[in-house]
C-alpha cells in the first residue's frame, strides 16, 4: 500500500521565513530562502559488529541568497531562534543591497507542497526488525562459503524536507529514498577481495524485501574474484551491463555537460551543440521529474522545478544541464539541476537521474555477437574531464568472452579509460532492459556530494581496458 | 544547548553517553578566473550525541551504542525524540562490551586546551588571495576558476566518564584549475589545506601555482600515448600519499579486528618474501596527528607506527582497541613516511614513464589494487624525455614493494609528509 512522506514539517517554522523574507526584500534584491530538515537513519551490521546512527546526510537549517549587479552572496545558517533570525538582515553585508540589474531569472509565480510515496516508514519501523534481517544476511553470506570472511550488510533511509520561498515561489517537497548494501570480502591470505552488490528506490524499508531476496548473487561473484587477475590492457569489444552502462553515462556526458563548465570554459561540450558526438543508437537523459529513483525531486535548491532534459537524442548532443545562475548567463531555459551537497554549500549544476535509453537487443545477443571481449559488470568509481573529454571507469568484474560464449574466467579489477566520443561511437547494441541504481552520491571534483542515480541498458562498444 | 542535552539525558535515564559539539563557521570565495563570482558566510552549530546502554542477553553483556545529531534549530521535543530514538536503538545494538574512554589517566575531566588557534594571524584571506593570484601572470597558461574555504571550528568532547575537553581549529581549504590555451586547449585541477601547523603558507601556495602552471603547459603539449608502456615507473606528487596511506588505513583496529586487515604487532607489514630481501626499501611510517583529541576524546599522539616494515602500535577507537586488547590511542589520517636516499634525478638514469597527475589515483584499501588514467606524464626512451597523456597504469601494492625505492625529496601536503617520488618496476 502506498503513503506520501508527511507534508507538514514546517507548519511551525514557515512563519518566522515568510517573516524573515519580507525583511530581507526591504533592502535587498533577488533574495530566496531555502529550509533544509532531513532526518535518516544508517543500520550496518558485520562481523566488526552492528552500527546504528544518523544518516550522514542528515541535517537541519537554511540558506540565504541575494544577488547585487555583480555577485551573489550567501549566508547559511541553522539558529532558527527569533533573536537570531532578527540579526540576520544585518549580517548580510550593505554592498548586496538591491538593484534592479541582472536580476536572476525565476518562473512564474508557484505554490504547491508535494511528496513522494513509501510503502514502509522506516521510522516506525522497529530497529530490531531491521537489524536482525542484516543479521540473517551476513549469516547465510558467512554460510555460503568457508572463504567469505565477513559481509558487510547495510540499509540506509533518508527523508528529506525543503521548502524554498521567494518572492515568486513558494514551494515545498517531501522525499523518501532508501539503499541497501551487500558486500562480501574473502581473502586469499594477503589480498582481499570483495564484491558490492546494491539496491535502491525511492521510497522506505520495503526495499529491505529485494536485499533478503537476492543476497547470493554477491557471494558467488566475491569467491569467483578468488581466481581473478587483471587484464592484459588493450582494446575490447566489450558488454557493459547497466550500471556500467550508467558510470559511463554519468562520467562522459553527464558532467560534460554540466552548464557551470560552460560558464568558466571548463567544457568541450559547448562547442559541439546539435552535432553527432555519440553513436546514433544512443539517446541519453538527465531526468528528476518522472523516474522513480534516489534523484528524483519536485524542484532544485534554486526552486527550478524539474525536468527531463534529453542529452543525447539519437547521437546528436542536444542540451546541457544548467543551475539558475549558468542559465542566466548563458541566457538558456533552466532544467533544474541547481543542487547542493545541504544547505551548508554552494549550488551547483548537478545530475539527477542519469540514463542511457534502451534499444532492442538481448544480452545473449550481445553476447554471441563478441569474437574476443569482456562483460564488464559491478561498477565502482568514475571520473570525468569535460575539457578534454577523457574518461576512467572502473569495473569490479570483467566475464572473458571467447567465440561468442561467456568462458567462465573473470579479470578483475578492470579500467576503462579512452577519449569519450570514441567509446560512444563505438557503441553497436544496445539492449532492451533498462535499469537505474541510485545507490552513488557524486562529487564535483573531489566534494559536494549529492545522491544521484545512473543506469540504463546494456550496451556493446569498443573501449581500452588496463 | 548542551545543557539542555544534558537535561535531556538526565530526564531519561541516559547515564552513559559522548557528546561532540562542534561550531563552525566560514567566509568562502568563489572566482571565475581573477572575478569573485559568489561569496558565502556559514555560522553552523551542531551535537552528535551518542548514547550506550549495557544490558545482558542469553549470558552475554553487552554495550549498544547508538548517535544522533541535534541541530541548534531543533526545539526541545525534536531534541528528545532524537535522542530517545537512538536510546531506544541501542537497545538492538548487541556488540561485546568494551570500556569507554575517560576514568583511566589517559583523559582527565579537567583537561582544557586553551584555544589554540582561534587568534592565530598565521594566514589571513586576503593573504591567501594575493598567494593565490601572485604568480598568474600569463594569459596563455592561468587559473581559471578557484574556490577558498577559510574556516574556524570549534569542537567541545563531553562523556560521561568524565571526559570534558575543548579545542578550536583554524584552516584554509582550497582549489583551483589551471588552464592553458595553446599548442591545446587543456586543464589541471589541484587542491591544498592549510592549517595553523603549517609555516609559510603564502610562499607555499604561490609555489603550488607555479608548479600547476608550469604542469599545465607541459600538458598542452604533451602526445597523446594511450598504449604507453614502461618497465620503470615513477609516481610523484599527491598519489604517494594515497598509496602509502594504505599502510595506516590497515593499521586501524577497525580493519584488524574482523580480519579486512593482516596486520600484527610487532611482525612486519609485507609477506615474508618482500620482507626478506636485503635491498628492499623499508617502510617506516610516523602518526602525525592534526587535532590534539579523538572525536572519543582520546588524545592523539605523534608515535612511530611503522619502523622498518614492523607494526609498532594499533590505531583506533576504544571500541576496537578494547576488542584487541591494546590501548586505545585514537583514529588518525595524517602521518610522515621516511623518504629513501636515492634523488628522483637518480630514479630518471633508465627509461621511465615518471607520472605527475592523475584523473583520479584509486588505492583499495582492501585489495591494495591501485591504478587510474593519467593526464601528465614524462616519458624518456632512453634518449629524450617528452610529456604524454591519456595513459593508465595499474597494479598492486603487494607486488610492486620488491622493487620500490623512495625518493631523497619530499613534500608536505595537508595529510602527509615523505617522499615526494617512489620509483617500482612493472
Amino acid at each position: 500500500m502506498s503513503n506520501k512522506v508527511n507534508d507538514k514539517v514546517f507548519k511551525d517554522v514557515k512563519p518566522l521565513f515568510t517573516k524573515l523574507l519580507n525583511q530581507l526584500q526591504q533592502k535587498f534584491g533577488n533574495v530566496s530562502i531555502l529550509v533544509e530538515k532531513s532526518n535518516g537513519r544508517n543500520y550496518r551490521v558485520s562481523k566488526s559488529g552492528t552500527v546504528i546512527k544518523e544518516n550522514t546526510f542528515a541535517t537541519c537549517g537554511a540558506v540565504i541568497r541575494v544577488a547585487n549587479n555583480a555577485e551573489i552572496y550567501e549566508y547559511s545558517f541553522n539558529d532558527f531562534s527569533s533573536d537570531f533570525m532578527d540579526q540576520i538582515p544585518d549580517l548580510i553585508p550593505d554592498c548586496y543591497a538591491s538593484s534592479d540589474q541582472n536580476k536572476i531569472v525565476t518562473d512564474s509565480k508557484l505554490t504547491f507542497n508535494k511528496s513522494t510515496d513509501y510503502e514502509i516508514n522506516p521510522m516506525v519501523l522497529d530497529d530490531q526488525k531491521i537489524t536482525d534481517l542484516l543479521s540473517g544476511l551476513l549469516t547465510k553470506a558467512l554460510k555460503y562459503n568457508d572463504q567469505i570472511i565477513d559481509c558487510i550488510c547495510i540499509y540506509q533511509y533518508l527523508i528529506t524536507h525543503k521548502m524554498f520561498l521567494s518572492n515568486d515561489k513558494d514551494l515545498e517537497q517531501h522525499i523518501m529514498w532508501s539503499t541497501g548494501y551487500i558486500q562480501p570480502l574473502d581473502s586469499d591470505g594477503l589480498k582481499t577481495h570483495y564484491y558490492l552488490q546494491t539496491f535502491s528506490k525511492l521510497g522506505g524499508a520495503e526495499l529491505l524485501d529485494e536485499m533478503n531476496s537476492d543476497f547470493s548473487y554477491g557471494c558467488k561473484c566475491a569467491i569467483e574474484l578468488l581466481n581473478s587477475n587483471p587484464p592484459e590492457p588493450g582494446i575490447y569489444d566489450v558488454i557493459c551491463m547497466p550500471d556500467i552502462t550508467g558510470l559511463i553515462a554519468h562520467e562522459a556526458f553527464g558532467h560534460g555537460v554540466e552548464m557551470d563548465m560552460f560558464v568558466k570554459n571548463r567544457a568541450l561540450a559547448k562547442e559541439y551543440m546539435n552535432k553527432q558526438v555519440a553513436s546514433e543508437l544512443v539517446t541519453m537523459h538527465d531526468n528528476a521529474s518522472s523516474i522513480n529513483e534516489c534523484a528524483t525531486y519536485f524542484f532544485d535548491d534554486e526552486g527550478t522545478l524539474a525536468h527531463d532534459t534529453v542529452i543525447i537524442d539519437h547521437g546528436i548532443l542536444k542540451s546541457g544541464i544548467n543551475d539558475i545562475l549558468s542559465s542566466t548567463v548563458l541566457n538558456v531555459e533552466p532544467t533544474g539541476n541547481g543542487r547542493r551537497e545541504s544547505f551548508e554549500r554552494k549550488a551547483y549544476t548537478r545530475m539527477s537521474n542519469t540514463y542511457f535509453e534502451s534499444g532492442t537487443s538481448s544480452i545473449d545477443e550481445m553476447v554471441a555477437s563478441i569474437d574476443h571481449g569482456l562483460l564488464l559488470e559491478n561498477a565502482s568509481n568514475g571520473m570525468e574531464d569535460p575539457k578534454n573529454w577523457g574518461i576512467q571507469c572502473m569495473a569490479t568484474i570483467g566475464r572473458e568472452i571467447s567465440n561468442g560464449k561467456l568462458t567462465g574466467k573473470i579479470y578483475s579489477p578492470i579500467c576503462l579509460s579512452g577519449y569519450v566520443p570514441d567509446l560512444l561511437k563505438s557503441i553497436s547494441m544496445v539492449s532492451s532492459n533498462l535499469e537505474l541504481c541510485g545507490c552513488g552520491f557524486c562529487g564535483k571534483g573531489y566534494k559536494e556530494w549529492v545522491k544521484v542515480s545512473d543506469g540504463g541498458a546494456a550496451i556493446k562498444a569498443r573501449v581500452k581496458i588496463s | 544547548m548542551i545543557n539542555k542535552i544534558l537535561d535531556i539525558l538526565s530526564e531519561n535515564n541516559i547515564s552513559t553517553f559522548l557528546i561532540n559539539e562542534d561550531i563552525t563557521e566560514s567566509e568562502e570565495y568563489f572566482f571565475i578566473k581573477k572575478g569573485l563570482n559568489v561569496k558565502r558566510n556559514k555560522t553552523v552549530t551542531k551535537y552528535e550525541v551518542t548514547v550506550y546502554r549495557d544490558f545482558y542477553e542469553n549470558d552475554q553483556f553487552y554495550r549498544g551504542s547508538s548517535s544522533c545529531v541535534i541541530n541548534k534549530c531543533m526545539s526541545i521535543d525534536e531534541m528528545n525524540h532524537a535522542i530517545t530514538q537512538a536510546y531506544n536503538a541501542a537497545m538492538c545494538v548487541k556488540n561485546p562490551y568494551y570500556k569507554l574512554p575517560g576514568g583511566t589517566q589517559l583523559f582527565r575531566a579537567d583537561d582544557n586546551i586553551s584555544q589554540i588557534s582561534s587568534d592565530s594571524q598565521n594566514f589571513s584571506s586576503e593573504q591567501i588571495i594575493h598567494a593565490l593570484y601572485a604568480n598568474d601572470t600569463d594569459s596563455h597558461a592561468f587559473i581559471n576558476s578557484a574556490e577558498l574555504f577559510f574556516t574556524l571550528s570549534k569542537h567541545r568532547i563531553i562523556n560521561s566518564n568524565g571526559v570534558n575537553l575543548s579545542f578550536s581549529e583554524k584552516k584554509c581549504l582550497g582549489e583551483f584549475i589551471v588552464q592553458c590555451t595553446t599548442p591545446l586547449d587543456v586543464e589541471l585541477y589541484e587542491s591544498f589545506e592549510y592549517s595553523d601547523l603549517n609555516n609559510n603558507v603564502v610562499d607555499s601556495l604561490k609555489d603550488k601555482v607555479q608548479n600547476m602552471l608550469n604542469k599545465v603547459k607541459d600538458r598542452s603539449k604533451a602526445k597523446y600515448l594511450p598504449e604507453l608502456s614502461a618497465k620503470t615507473i615513477i609516481l610523484e606528487g599527491e598519489c604517494v600519499a594515497e598509496l602509502f596511506e594504505f599502510f595506516l588505513i590497515r593499521s586501524d583496529a577497525s580493519k584488524i579486528y574482523p580480519k579486512h586487515s593482516n596486520f600484527e604487532l610487532n611482525h612486519s607489514v609485507l609477506p615474508v618474501n618482500m620482507d626478506s630481501t636485503e635491498n628492499n626499501e623499508k617502510i617506516t611510517i610516523m602518526l602525525n596527528p592534526d587535532t590534539p583529541f579523538s572525536r572519543e576524546g582520546i588524545r592523539l599522539i605523534k608515535a612511530p607506527l611503522i619502523e622498518d616494515n614492523i607494526l609498532k602500535c594499533i590505531t583506533g577507537n576504544a571500541k576496537f582497541s578494547f576488542y584487541l586488547n591494546v590501548n586505545p590511542i585514537g583514529e588518525y589520517n595524517r602521518y610522515i613516511l621516511n623518504p629513501g636516499k636515492t634523488s628522483i634525478h637518480e630514479f630518471e638514469k633508465a627509461p621511465y614513464l615518471k607520472i605527475v597527475n592523475f584523473s583520479d589515483f584509486q588505492m583499495d584499501d582492501l585489495s591494495g589494487q591501485f591504478g587510474g588514467e593519467y593526464r601528465l606524464a614524462y616519458y624518456n626512451d632512453g634518449t629524450q624525455s617528452y610529456p604524454v597523456t591519456g595513459g593508465s597504469i595499474s597494479g598492486n601494492i603487494f607486488d610492486i614493494m620488491n622493487s620500490i625505492s623512495f625518493s631523497s625529496e619530499t613534500q608536505t601536503l595537508s595529510h602527509y609528509q615523505g617522499p615526494l617520488a617512489i620509483r617500482f618496476n612493472q
